[in-house]
């Protein structure tokens, strides 16, 4: 159900209820998504606004969680809007990470080379010498999308997701490529997986990936990765 | 400390509380007791504080052996329930003592049972909450439902007041469930005749339902081609995946999904969702 239109900074949201505890912002027009998303999520962190639960970045939108005894669609639109402008800026650069990445534990190459009908050194390559962007961060607990896959290696889902697919795998989902932080079932083309852990439950926050992050891949050995998985 | 032994944890049996409330940006679903009015109902009738976490029975409860003397309360739908040959009462305390077995049938109506203890289990917390998150594997008992063999250990509180409830405020579970719905995000991506049908049809709730979603059967409906891209889901958020069975999301539901959002379940019929059980009707009705 659309709400209304939310103005801020020039910019107009659409926002749409989720529901009677949650609400949904969608910048228009805007060329550079994440940047619009990460200041809007800046400014109501700043704001402070007293009943908010959770502020849930995706890719092209922020979806916020309110406790209703507190706060309305209507009311949050409002402390939005009307929010004085943070004391300082959004001063936000992008982290930079490395992920080292086993390739031969990759499950599912072939049917991505009958899908691309590239060779599997080139396929390799493909993936590991591009540089991706954190999208967003969920539908598992620390599972990390990324954009930029390049799009020879796009492959469908399996039809039958695996019942359980190993903490740290690296996946291609369609046109989307991402990691699995924990162990889980799963629908993605398994292509390598990583010995470094990004989600702990002993940490607050678990994960520190943060969506616009730019993450590399770094081809290592079974060796390597043994090595690097006994230290973890 | 209270010591309580699982000789049979029933279907499944899981330690939970009111959820894990702030750490959707990391992907970590919300869980929590799935009936929260009647979780919230048992806390209150042995004492407890609200938010309190206790055990979460599915379809059939099991047999626990009390190794300790305890006060306890049951709330939720009705199992058979059975101490030392006698039957006990639903939405009352219960006084337990060391060596009672308390032997816990199916449930009629409804799917989910509660079974409060006063005092607080010596559990995991993890992120704020005792939930269990079978999924990720934390939280709880070691993250996993509870098994034949383990043992829960609690520290007693002193709070004995006999604690009434209202005979009205006990909520009646039926195997006809209807529940209210507003619109959501993606509701104009089906057609209008398919808007109807949601409307009008009665959906049956299909087996492989659980605390992710409650999975609907009978009236597959037309889908929209439109590629969505994957955005925030919540619990009662209705889902429409290209087979055309919609999906009622649940307490452990994902965060972030790419199915249309079609509608979203009021946060007032939410504890009816979370008693529908395999077999029972699903009829919805749009309000504003």
């Amino acid at each position: 159900m659309i709400l209304r239109s939310l103005h801020r900074k020039g910019l107009s949201w659409k926002c749409v209820s989720l529901g009677e505890n949650a609400l949904l912002m969608q910048p228009q027009h805007a060329e550079n998504d994440l940047l619009y998303l990460k200041e809007m999520q800046f400014l109501i962190e700043q704001t402070g606004i007293q009943g908010i639960t959770d502020i849930v970045p995706s890719y092209d939108a922020l979806t916020i969680l309110f406790d209703r005894s507190q706060l309305s669609h209507d009311m949050l639109m409002r402390n939005i809007e009307l929010a004085p402008a943070p004391e300082s800026e959004l001063n936000w650069q992008p982290k930079h990470i490395e992920i080292p990445v086993c390739y031969e534990f990759g499950l599912d190459w072939e049917r991505i080379m009958d899908r691309s009908g590239l060779d599997l050194k080139t396929a390799l390559q493909l993936h590991s010498e591009t540089e991706y962007r954190v999208a967003m961060i969920g539908f598992l607990p620390g599972f990390i999308f990324l954009d930029g896959l390049n799009e020879q290696l796009n492959c469908p889902r399996l039809d039958a997701p695996r019942t359980s697919i190993p903490k740290g795998a690296v996946g291609i989902g369609g046109s989307q490529t991402g990691l699995y932080s924990m162990e889980s079932p799963g629908g993605w083309n398994i292509i390598g997986r990583t010995p470094v852990s990004l989600f702990d439950i002993e940490k607050d926050p678990p994960i520190e990936v943060q969506p616009g992050d730019i993450l590399t891949f770094k081809r290592i050995s079974k060796a390597e990765f043994g090595d690097l998985n006994g230290n973890s | 400390m209270g010591i309580l032994e699982i000789l049979d944890a029933g279907f499944f049996t899981s330690i939970q509380d009111a959820g894990r409330i702030g750490y959707r940006a990391y992907g970590v679903p919300l869980s929590g007791a799935a009936d929260q009015l009647s979780y919230d109902q048992a806390n209150h009738i042995v004492g407890n504080e609200r938010g309190t976490a206790i055990l979460e029975l599915t379809l059939r409860g099991g047999l626990y052996r009390f190794q300790s003397n305890a006060i306890i309360a049951l709330t939720g739908a009705k199992m058979s329930a059975v101490i030392n040959k006698l039957e006990v009462p639903f939405y009352q305390q219960i006084a337990v003592k060391a060596g009672d077995v308390l032997e816990l049938g199916f449930t009629n109506r409804g799917c989910r049972t509660y079974l409060a203890i006063v005092g607080e289990l010596d559990c995991d917390e993890v992120m704020g909450s005792k939930s269990t998150f079978t999924t990720g594997k934390f939280g709880g008992y070691e993250g996993r439902p509870l098994r034949k063999g383990d043992v829960i250990y609690w520290e007693p509180s002193d709070s004995h007041e006999t604690i009434e409830l209202d005979p009205e405020e006990i909520p009646y579970f039926s195997s006809r469930i209807t529940l209210k719905i507003t619109k959501g995000p993606e509701w104009d991506w089906i057609p209008g005749e398919e808007q109807n049908q949601l409307l009008a049809a009665t959906f049956r709730v299909a087996q492989d339902s659980n605390r992710m979603g409650v999975r609907l059967m009978g009236n597959p409906l037309r889908t929209s081609d439109r590629e969505m891209r994957s955005s925030a889901v919540i619990p009662g958020i209705i889902q429409l995946p290209p087979n055309g069975n919609p999906i009622i999301l649940m307490q452990d539901s994902q965060t972030i999904g790419g199915y249309p959002r079609i509608a979203k379940v009021i946060e007032n019929d939410m504890w009816r969702l979370g008693q529908a059980k395999p077999g029972d009707t699903i009829t919805f009705s749009l309000t504003y």
